[in-house]
C-alpha cells in the first residue's frame, strides 16, 4: 500500500510541477469560460440590430409612425431609406434586415383588405434577421387582430340599428382610444412567473462544462504515463525493484484520482473567486460531486489507456473519444437546446451526468438527495471503467 | 527547389503512413461536422432534418369548466408544441416544482375560475412558469400567445360591442348586451383567417428561400473545416520540436541544404497537408451533406490558400519558439481553441457585443469565417472576398516572417 502511495505522490508531484499540465488543468477551462462570458455575459449583450425601413410612396405619415415604433425598441438601429438602398445594405450585410411597408397597409388594417409587409434578410444573419422577422410578425398579428375587432364591433352595433355618418365618426374616434387602452389589458392575460431558480449567469453554466471537459484531458495525459513509463524504460526498472505490477497500477490510479480531485476542487474555488459562481448552499454536496466526478474521469481515462497500445495511440484515440463525448454530452454547448432524440443519446455519456449534477447544485441549489441520481450513475460508470481497465491491463499484457 | 520538394515529399510520406494522423485529419472533423449539423438541424444546407424542434409544455388545467380544455386543444391543434398534462388538485404546485427543479422548462397553469370568468366576460389571468436557464420557454410562450391572440380578440370584440353601443345609445339591456357580444365574438371567429396583414420574409443572396444559415451544415461544415485545419496545423508544430530534439534538424543543417530551403520546406508540407485536409472536408460537405460552397470556386481557393498559409506560418513559428513538445502541444491547444471561440467558429459573431466582434477580427479565424459567409451565403465573387483574403495573406506573411526569424535547429 505504501509503495502504491509513493508512486501516486511521485506522479502527482510531477504533474503539478509541469507548467503544461497546469495550462490544461486550469488555464484553458478558465480562459474559455472567460471568453464565453465576454461573448454572452456582461451588460453589453448582443450588439444592436441594423434595420432599414422602406415606406410606401406618399406614405410619409405611416413611415414616420413605423420609424417611431422601431426607435422605441432599444435593440434596433433603424434608418429610413429606399428599397434599392435597403436591398444593397442587407445583401452586403451592412444591415441585418429591411422592413418594406406596402401600399394600403392602413386600409388593410381598417377594412380587412390584404397587405403584405416584406422583411428582407441578410443571408449570413441567422439570428438578428430572425429577430426582426419575429417582431414584424407580432406587429402584423396585432394589427390584423385590432382591425378585425374594430370591424366586429361595427358589425354588431350596426346589426341592431344602422349607424349614421356622424355616429360612425364618433364611434371611430372612441374606438381608437378604447382599443389602445384595452389592448394593453387583454381579456385573457398571462402572468409570467420566473421559477425561483438561482441568480446565475453564463459563467455558471459553462464553468462546470469546461471543468469536466478539461478534467478528462488532464486525466488522459495522466493515464498516458502508463505507456510512457514502459516506453522510456522506467517501468522496467521499477519492476526490477520489489514493486509488483498490481502495486504499480494501484499507484497510477491513485495518482490520477488525486490529480483529478485537485483539479476539480481548484476549478470550483477559482470559479467562485474569478467569476463569482455561487455553487449553492450545500458544500458537502459540492465536494461529493467533485470527488465522484474526479473518480469517473480518472477511471474513464485509465480505461482508454488500457485499450491503447502506445502513448501516442492513447493521445489520439483518447482525444477523439473525449471530444466526441463532450460534444454529445453537452460540455461544449447547451444541450438543452438540442432535439429530444439527441438528448437521449447524451444520457449515455459521462459528461452529461457530471454536467447535470453540477447544474443542479448551481442552478437549483440541490443538496445530496437532489444529485443522488447523478452520483449513483457516475459511481456505477467508475466501477465499470475501473474493472475494465484492471482486466485489460492485466490480460492484454499492456505492461510487459 | 528540388531539395525543398524532397523534404516536403518525405514529410508527406511520414504523415500518410500514420493511420492515427489520418484519423485526426479527416475522421474527427467529419464526425464533428455531422454531429453538430444534426444537433442544430432545421435548415441551412442539405442533409439535416428540416423538421422544427418541438418543445414540451407542462400544463396544469385547474379549470372547472370546458374553456380550459378548449384552450389546450387549440394550443395542441396549432401543432408547434407538445403538451405534458399534470392531473390532480395540486397540479399547479407540482408544475411549479417541476420547473423549479429543472425537470421541465415551462409550465402553464389555467386557474379554476377560467371558464366562469370568460362566461362573465371578465378579465382572467393564466400563469406561465418559466425556467430562466432555458431558451425553450420563449418558443412555448410564443405558441401560447399565437392561440391567445385569437381568443383575446374574440373576448375583446364581445366587450367592445357592448361598450360601443353604450357609448352611442346608452347602456344596453342585458339581453341586447349578450346579443351584441355574441355577434361580435362570432364575427371574429368566422373572419379570423386569413389575417389581413401578413409578413413575407425574403432571404437575399444565394441562399434565397433557404432556412436560417447559422444552423445546420451550412454553418457547421465551413466552421469545422476551419477549426480542424487550425487545430491540426498548430499541433503539427510538435513535429518541429521533435525534429530538434531528435537532432534530425541539426543533421539536415550539416547537409548542403540552405536554411531558407529548410524553412520553406517546413512551411510547404504543412501547407500541403492543410490544403488537402481543407479540400477533402469541403468535398465531404458538398457531396455528403449537401453544403453549397458558393458560386466562386476561385474565391474559395483564394480564401483557403491564404488561411492555410497563415496556419502553416503560425505552426512553424510555434514549433520554433516552443522548448518541448509538451509546451508546443499546450500552446497549440490554447491558441487554436481561443481563436476558434473568438473568430465565430463555435457561435455566430453577430450575436456577440461589438468589442467581442473586434477581438474576433484580431485573429485569422474571424476573417476566414467572414469570407466563408460571403461565399456560401451571400454568393460573392472573387472581388467580394478579396478584402478578407488580403488580411489573411497579411497574417500569413507576418507569421512566416516571425517563424523565419525564430527558426533554429538547436
Amino acid at each position: 500500500m505504501m509503495k502504491a502511495l509513493h508512486i501516486a505522490i511521485k506522479d502527482l508531484r510531477i504533474r503539478i510541477r509541469d507548467r503544461n499540465t497546469l495550462v490544461l488543468m486550469l488555464l484553458l477551462p478558465i480562459g474559455l469560460t472567460a471568453i464565453i462570458g465576454f461573448a454572452f455575459g456582461g451588460d453589453s449583450g448582443i450588439s444592436s440590430i441594423g434595420v432599414a425601413l422602406v415606406g410606401p410612396e406618399d406614405g410619409d405619415l405611416l413611415t414616420n409612425a413605423a420609424a417611431g415604433l422601431l426607435s422605441q425598441v432599444e435593440l434596433f438601429d433603424a434608418e429610413v431609406t429606399t428599397e434599392d438602398e435597403a436591398r444593397e445594405a442587407v445583401a452586403s450585410g451592412r444591415k441585418s434586415a429591411a422592413i418594406v411597408l406596402p401600399e394600403g397597409l392602413i386600409d388593410a388594417v381598417l377594412e380587412g383588405a390584404p397587405a403584405e409587409i416584406a422583411v428582407l434578410q441578410d443571408p449570413a444573419s441567422g439570428i438578428k434577421a430572425r429577430i426582426v422577422e419575429t417582431m414584424v410578425e407580432r406587429f402584423a398579428t396585432s394589427a390584423s387582430a385590432g382591425g378585425i375587432v374594430g370591424r366586429a364591433i361595427f358589425d354588431a352595433v350596426e346589426a341592431e340599428r344602422p349607424i349614421t355618418e356622424a355616429e360612425r365618426w364618433q364611434l371611430t374616434g372612441w374606438m381608437f382610444q378604447w382599443m389602445y387602452e384595452t389592448w394593453s389589458e387583454p381579456a385573457i392575460a398571462i402572468e409570467e412567473a420566473e421559477a425561483e431558480t438561482r441568480d446565475v449567469d453564463v459563467h455558471s453554466y459553462f464553468a462546470p462544462s469546461f471543468a469536466v471537459l478539461f478534467l478528462l484531458f488532464t486525466m488522459l495525459a495522466s493515464a498516458k504515463t502508463i505507456h510512457e513509463e514502459r516506453e522510456s524504460g522506467t517501468y522496467g526498472r521499477l519492476m526490477a525493484s520489489p514493486v509488483g505490477r498490481s502495486t504499480f497500477i494501484a499507484g497510477k490510479l491513485m495518482g490520477s484520482y488525486a490529480l483529478a480531485a485537485v483539479q476539480v476542487l481548484l476549478l470550483i474555488v477559482l470559479g467562485s473567486l474569478l467569476f463569482g459562481i455561487d455553487w449553492g448552499s450545500h458544500p458537502v454536496a459540492v465536494i461529493v460531486m467533485a470527488l465522484v466526478t474526479a473518480a469517473g474521469a480518472a477511471s474513464l481515462a485509465i480505461v482508454i489507456a488500457s485499450v491503447a497500445r502506445t502513448a501516442r495511440q492513447t493521445d489520439n484515440v483518447g482525444t477523439a473519444f473525449i471530444l466526441m463525448m463532450s460534444l454529445l454530452g453537452g460540455s461544449m454547448w447547451p444541450i438543452e437546446q438540442a432535439p429530444a432524440s439527441f438528448q437521449n443519446v447524451a444520457r449515455f455519456t459521462f459528461n452529461y451526468w457530471a454536467h447535470s449534477g453540477f447544474k443542479k447544485l448551481v442552478f437549483y441549489d440541490a443538496g445530496l438527495a437532489g444529485i443522488s441520481q447523478e452520483i449513483l450513475i457516475i459511481l456505477a460508470m467508475s466501477i465499470v471503467f475501473f474493472g475494465a481497465s484492471v482486466l485489460l491491463l492485466s490480460r492484454r499484457q499492456v505492461l510487459t | 527547389m528540388k531539395k525543398i520538394l524532397v523534404i516536403i515529399a518525405h514529410n508527406l510520406r511520414l504523415i500518410a503512413a500514420d493511420r492515427s494522423t489520418l484519423f485526426w485529419l479527416l475522421a474527427m472533423p467529419i464526425a464533428f461536422t455531422f454531429v453538430l449539423g444534426l444537433a442544430f438541424s432545421g435548415g441551412g444546407g442539405g442533409g439535416g432534418s428540416t423538421d422544427p424542434v418541438r418543445y414540451g409544455l407542462t400544463v396544469a388545467n385547474l379549470d372547472r369548466g370546458p374553456q380550459g380544455e378548449a384552450l389546450l386543444a387549440a394550443i395542441e391543434a396549432a401543432g408547434k408544441i407538445d403538451l405534458l398534462p399534470i392531473d390532480g388538485a395540486d397540479a399547479g404546485d407540482t408544475a411549479l416544482e417541476l420547473v423549479q427543479k429543472g425537470d421541465r422548462s415551462a409550465a402553464l397553469v389555467i386557474p379554476p375560475d377560467y371558464s366562469e370568468r370568460l362566461a362573465r366576460r371578465e378579465r382572467v389571468t393564466l400563469t406561465f412558469h418559466r425556467n430562466p436557464e432555458r431558451m425553450n420557454p420563449y418558443v412555448t410562450r410564443q405558441a401560447i400567445d399565437e392561440v391567445l391572440t385569437r381568443l383575446r380578440a374574440e373576448g375583446t370584440a364581445g366587450i367592445g360591442a357592448r361598450t360601443a353601443y353604450a357609448e352611442l345609445r346608452g347602456e344596453p339591456p342585458p339581453e341586447l348586451a349578450e346579443r351584441l357580444s355574441s355577434r361580435a365574438s362570432a364575427y371574429v371567429a368566422e373572419n379570423w383567417d386569413p389575417p389581413s396583414v401578413t409578413v413575407a420574409a425574403e432571404r437575399l443572396g444565394r441562399t434565397a428561400g433557404s432556412d436560417v444559415p447559422s444552423m445546420g451544415f451550412n454553418h457547421s461544415s465551413p466552421a469545422m473545416a476551419l477549426m480542424y485545419v487550425l487545430l491540426n496545423g498548430l499541433m503539427m508544430s510538435i513535429a518541429l520540436v521533435d525534429e530538434r530534439r531528435e537532432r534530425t534538424l541539426a543533421r539536415l543543417f550539416t547537409t548542403p541544404v540552405a536554411r531558407s530551403s529548410i524553412i520553406v520546406a517546413n512551411l510547404g508540407w504543412r501547407f500541403v497537408i492543410g490544403m488537402l485536409q481543407m479540400w477533402i472536408l469541403i468535398a465531404f460537405g458538398g457531396l455528403a451533406l449537401g453544403v453549397d460552397w458558393g458560386d466562386s470556386p476561385v474565391g474559395l481557393v483564394l480564401v483557403t490558400v491564404t488561411y492555410v498559409a497563415a496556419v502553416a506560418g503560425l505552426s512553424v513559428l510555434l514549433g520554433s519558439i516552443s522548448r518541448s513538445s509538451r509546451q508546443a502541444q499546450s500552446a497549440a491547444l490554447v491558441l487554436s481553441l481561443t481563436m476558434c471561440a473568438l473568430g465565430g467558429l463555435w457561435w455566430p459573431l453577430e450575436i456577440t457585443p461589438k468589442l467581442y466582434q473586434a477581438a474576433g477580427h484580431a485573429v485569422p479565424t474571424g476573417w476566414a469565417m467572414d469570407a466563408m459567409h460571403n461565399l456560401v451565403s451571400r454568393g460573392y465573387s472573387l472581388a467580394g472576398v478579396a478584402p478578407q483574403a488580403l488580411v489573411l495573406a497579411l497574417f500569413a506573411i507576418g507569421f512566416t516572417v516571425a517563424a523565419t526569424l525564430t527558426f533554429r535547429h538547436e
